[in-house]
């Protein structure tokens, strides 16, 4: 499913080269529920910019379902992350002026699939988080938890191959941040792959496999 | 598509203030450009209809240089005669002359001339009648005045049978004729004291007029036939005068109309030229607005891209939005151009000119501006578009 082999990736900072990844070597397999854990600055960002097709390699070859990607340009990457892989950020990324539906209806609109399809599948995404009731509701008329449900809405409405979660729990409660993993076990739970990056050991404990991640080096631990 | 305009108009309306100044610029472009054209083009439709007014069907023409042969009344006749195409042919000739009328004195422009005249020149009479072809025969001491003559000279116009005196001769005016407000000529000559009297007296008066024919005006039987008419003159002038054509010239109607239309249009471009920079600086605020706005928004198109959105995607969006904001302050524009053509028109309804919207014009400004906006649109969209979706999921502005 996922294939990553020696990627590398060297940011300049000023007069300083920082080494963000260095060779990280990984794989990830179809309907698995990986967690990816390390502390602020391991290059935790980096590798779900490169998994999440918002960002290319500077060395290493990386293959999603088997395409090796790293020499697509930027509209085919675009399509990549439109159809293949759905984001969930720490921060929601909604668009402030649509409204959940609206935002939930985005990629759709993006892929091309006609208005009556768009609408149901928005209704079935909504039913999936269990937000039916507020869809008309702007996003900063939304709790946190509420509107990171718009945002799985969003991630899981293009049926993608790939759940990518970026410390999808970092801006909530506890209590509303278990109900937001229990939405991800669920969506496990009936096939989906995802993968989930955080720096909170116990909100990686719950993914089946969890890959820890340390001044760019990828290496497999047991929590 | 349909949902690209929707979010467009949804992200105009989000700032509402900010979409009204922007869109200032264009409304005052689209006014200027609308409403000078308009206005130029209202003027030269009256103009051209009051020219048009003198005689549609009429031709001047002036002798230069007879080589010995000069025309009589008499050939004029024959000629009027002979052709079909022809209606009449009227000579004059002109000159000035000091009228007295009891303790009155006034310089007046006198006119030497034939009854058909009357008939040429769209004359009409308030009393009395126009010269006869008797008059013209006989040398008879009549004269027909106009009514600024009748009541500057006389004092009235109901001055039929009076005697005036006209550089010490005798006339007796035996009509009047009205100054009429419809007429180019008259507009010009208003104000001046007129008389007309038969062709023949004319060399009596005044030193320089001779029997012989130096002008005359020359209407076509039909409007249809004003080319045949100038044909067949331009024959027979130069069978007279040794086939040079330097000897007389032709004017018509026509000819004035054509340099009135020539003057006019170059009036409307220049005009026009100035309203469109206007809208071209109104286009630099459209781009400027933009700019500002695809910086405030990056992070949105950061989560636009994430999501799947392609480059054409976003610049489509940009563009649209730039497009429509220039095409409602173009709508807003047209708008108030056609109230503020309605108020002209109220307010010189007494000009008897009527100002209205030229939908060419209109046209013209709708495509100015949708030019504009996608000239203008296409830099800040083309910005956004090129943004790469980690720098602009990150942005924090």
């Amino acid at each position: 499913m996922i294939d990553l082999q020696d990627i590398s990736k060297v940011y300049q900072i000023g007069e300083e080269r920082v080494r963000a990844l260095d060779h990280a070597t990984m794989h990830i397999y179809p309907h698995e529920f990986v967690s990816i854990i390390g502390p602020s600055g391991s290059g935790k960002s980096t590798l779900m910019n490169i998994i999440g097709c918002l960002d290319t390699a500077d060395a290493g070859t990386y293959c999603l379902d088997g395409i090796p990607i790293e020499h697509y340009s930027e509209n085919e990457l675009a399509r990549v992350r439109n159809q293949k892989i759905g984001f969930v950020f720490q921060n929601f990324n909604l668009i402030p002026k649509l409204t959940a539906e609206e935002n939930v209806e985005l990629p759709l609109i993006y892929q091309g699939v006609k208005r009556a399809e768009r609408q149901r599948r928005v209704k079935e995404a909504i039913e999936r988080v269990g937000l039916s009731r507020r869809v008309k509701h702007l996003p900063n008329e939304l709790s946190g938890g509420q509107q990171q449900r718009v945002a799985i809405a969003r991630a899981i409405v293009t049926r993608p191959s790939l759940l990518l979660a970026d410390e999808p729990t970092g801006n909530l409660d506890s209590k509303t941040s278990r109900e937001i993993m229990d939405i991800f076990r669920e969506l496990h739970s009936q096939g989906n792959t995802i993968v989930l990056i955080t720096h909170d050991s116990d909100v990686a404990k719950q993914a089946a496999r969890s890959l820890h991640i340390l001044d760019g080096k990828v290496s497999e631990v047991q929590l | 598509m349909i949902t690209a305009f929707r979010m467009a108009l949804r992200s105009i309306g989000s700032n509402k203030l900010r979409a009204a100044l922007t869109m200032l610029g264009i409304i005052i472009g689209v006014m200027a450009l609308v409403v000078l054209v308009s206005l130029v083009n209202s003027a030269t439709t009256s103009v051209t209809d009051a020219v048009s007014s003198l005689g549609a069907n009429l031709m001047t023409v002036t002798i230069e240089d007879d080589k010995g042969y000069p025309l009589t009344l008499e050939l004029l006749d024959e000629w009027e005669e002979e052709e079909r195409f022809i209606g009449s042919i009227a000579p004059y000739a002109s000159a000035s002359a000091t009228a007295k009328y009891e303790g009155n004195n006034d310089s007046l422009t006198l006119y030497g001339t034939t009854p058909d005249y009357y008939e040429i020149e769209g004359l009409n009479l308030s009393m009395g009648r126009f010269l006869k072809q008797t008059d013209v025969d006989n040398h008879s001491r009549i004269c027909v005045i106009n009514e600024t003559a009748a009541e500057e000279l006389i004092g009235f116009t109901d001055c039929v049978g009076k005697e005036i005196s006209i550089d010490g001769m005798k006339f007796m005016v035996v009509g009047v004729l009205e100054d009429s407000d419809s007429s180019l000529t008259a507009s010009f000559s208003s104000g001046t004291l007129v008389a007309y009297i038969p062709y023949t007296m004319l060399p009596r008066l005044s030193d320089t007029a001779t029997t012989t024919v130096t002008t005359f005006s020359v209407s076509a039987a039909e409007e249809s036939n004003m080319e045949q008419v100038e044909t067949l003159l331009t024959f027979r002038l130069l069978e007279r005068f040794e086939e040079d054509e330097d000897a007389y010239t032709i004017s018509t109607v026509d000819a004035l109309e054509d340099t009135m239309g020539s003057i006019t249009s170059i009036l409307s471009i220049l005009l026009g030229g100035i309203a469109a920079i206007s809208l071209v600086v109104g286009g630099i605020g459209i781009m400027n607005i933009m700019l500002v706005t695809v910086t405030e928004r990056t992070r949105e198109i950061g989560i636009r891209k994430a999501i799947g959105a392609s480059r054409g995607t976003i610049l489509r969006q940009f563009l649209i939005e730039a497009i429509v904001l220039c095409m409602m302050g173009c709508a807003i524009g047209i708008f108030l151009s056609w109230t503020i053509l309605r108020v002209v028109s109220v307010i010189t309804s007494s000009l008897e000119m009527s100002f209205r919207l030229q939908s060419d014009v209109v046209w013209i400004a709708v495509a100015f501006c949708f030019l504009i906006g996608l000239i203008f649109g296409l830099y800040p969209a083309n910005k956004a578009a090129k943004m790469k979706p980690i720098d602009a999921l990150h942005y924090n502005g």
